[in-house]
């Protein structure tokens, strides 16, 4: 092992990432036909309550509603289903966390592969919104895409490493995870628009490092436009989650084939 | 050459650390509360042997003893607390049944999914792939979920990959044991050529038979100790005195 090169290392993490990857995306939507209607219908549910809510009963009066929601919820839900998933994602693969050994950091970068394979896969909704609002979706959006979802990825990513290992030792942290995800997505502007916030408030509201994310995606979707802002802070906050995950990870891994 | 070496090596498990009571014991006690009771429990206890490339050895003892333990050692999944382990040479380690194995996904799917876990890249894993499927002997059940698989049919697709996929150092837990005899067979006969390609085995197996017929060395293991060390055959013996030992095929042919 200590004669692998870094170009073998790294060609093995990918194509292990990748196997992984794979794997789950085909046990998804192998198994039904409607493995990929199924991915949206959590967000688009919640679209439409949420549409009911507060243009229907509070009547905000929000403009191009629906688009906004759903640029904002498709995004959460990769947030939340990710940050959900990761808590169990050393646990659930403990068995061969146990019998081999292999770089475990490619669970967690797998499983955000995957949420974010999903939220990609949602894009195309969005653009049909888009069409339906006659807000336009073309190569800025697209350019967008890609740099706010590598952000997001690599947030994500940091998170999903430091709950994993932390949900490993102390099991009952998913419990806690999923009452805090649930209060943060009330202060995270998905349901209206950062310009509703107090000034005095805002820049609590910026503390939430899913604040600037979810703000990048409504400036793109919205107004075509890349926030560099929003988008710069939160690469910001990528960088400090992945440095804390990383120095999580690699102070503890050599004891998770012990606790499992 | 040594193709594994341990130094002194003590392995210990608390069986009462901070993380079996989760967030809210840690809050209700304090760091102080869980540490007390901790009495560190021993696993493995000073335990030094190194084995040369191309040598076959069988771990021997009773439930519990440690054997699995210093197999998860040599295969780098645990760290010793004390003392040093040094492998040298790329490990196919066979240590649990369907471990790595994904049920949704079919036979062949799972033969790379195995082969990249095991370290492995997918360009070897290709040119292989044929060889890992017929030595299985599975047929058209390559094609079909691992959940549908039975357990022998999954101890043959485990012991295919890792066998297939030339291996220099094969970690093999009495996975072999569901088998059928005559796969049964075919694994000792390929890991009798393994050893005349001067590979290394580490073999842990109740079966005496198969220890004598395959391995040129054995390590008695009671008690959380290596407790002896020697011929496989002096070795079955001392763990299990009633063996009666069936001559090999070149003795038998001798005797004639």
């Amino acid at each position: 092992m200590a004669t692998e090169s870094i170009v073998d290392k790294l060609t093995h993490y990918s194509e292990l990432s990748y196997i992984l990857w794979k794997k789950e995306i085909k046990v998804r939507y192998k198994n039904n036909f409607f493995g990929y209607l199924w991915s949206l219908a959590n967000p688009l549910s919640f679209a439409l309550v949420f549409y009911f809510a507060f243009n229907v009963v509070f009547k905000s009066g929000e403009k191009n509603f629906v688009l906004f929601l759903i640029s904002g919820l498709f995004a959460w839900q990769w947030i939340a289903n990710y940050i959900i998933g990761s808590c169990n994602v050393f646990v659930s693969n403990g068995s061969i966390i146990k019998k081999s050994l292999f770089p475990r950091i490619v669970l967690p970068l797998s499983l955000c592969m995957q949420d974010g394979f999903h939220y990609v896969m949602s894009i195309p909704v969005i653009a049909v919104a888009s069409l339906y609002y006659g807000v336009p979706f073309g190569l800025t959006t697209l350019a967008g895409i890609v740099l706010i979802s590598v952000a997001q990825f690599l947030l994500l990513f940091g998170i999903g490493l430091a709950m994993g290992t932390a949900n490993l030792f102390f099991r009952d942290m998913e419990k806690l995870v999923g009452i805090l995800l649930n209060i943060l997505f009330y202060v995270t502007p998905v349901l209206y628009p950062m310009t509703k916030i107090p000034e005095q408030y805002v820049k609590f509201i910026l503390l939430n490092p899913f604040a600037p994310l979810i703000n990048a995606w409504h400036a793109l979707y919205l107004e075509q436009r890349i926030d560099l802002y929003n988008v710069g802070l939160t690469y910001a906050y990528a960088v400090v989650s992945l440095i804390v995950g990383l120095v999580i990870y690699r102070r503890m891994v050599w004891r998770f084939a012990e606790v499992l | 050459m040594t193709a594994i070496l341990f130094e002194n090596v003590t392995k210990t498990f608390s069986p009462h650390g901070p993380h079996t009571g989760g967030l809210k014991n840690l809050l209700l006690n304090g760091f102080r509360g869980n540490r007390h009771q901790a009495e560190p429990v021993p696993i493995i206890t000073d335990a030094s042997f190194s084995i040369p490339h191309g040598q076959a050895v069988a771990f021997v003892g009773r439930n519990g003893a440690g054997k699995s333990t210093l197999l998860s050692l040599i295969a780098g999944v645990l760290r010793p607390n004390k003392g040093r382990v040094v492998v040298d040479g790329r490990l196919s380690p066979l240590l649990e049944l369907g471990a790595g194995f994904h049920p949704d996904l079919t036979g062949r799917e799972n033969i790379e999914l195995y082969g990249v876990v095991l370290g492995f890249g997918r360009q070897e894993i290709r040119q292989h792939m044929d060889a890992v499927i017929e030595f299985s002997e599975l047929g058209e059940h390559i094609d079909r979920p691992v959940r549908y698989y039975s357990s022998g049919m999954l101890a043959r697709l485990g012991f295919a990959v890792v066998s297939q996929l030339d291996p220099e150092i094969l970690l093999i837990d009495e996975v072999l044991a569901v088998g059928d005899y005559k796969f049964g067979q075919k694994c000792l006969d390929v890991m009798h050529g393994f050893r005349k390609a001067g590979k290394t085995i580490v073999f842990v197996s109740h079966s005496m038979q198969d220890v004598v017929k395959l391995c040129d060395r054995a390590l008695l293991i009671d008690q959380h100790r290596i407790v002896a060390d020697g011929p496989a055959k002096d070795i079955a013996l001392l763990y299990q005195p009633d063996l009666v030992i069936e001559p090999t095929k070149e003795e038998a042919q001798g005797n004639i």
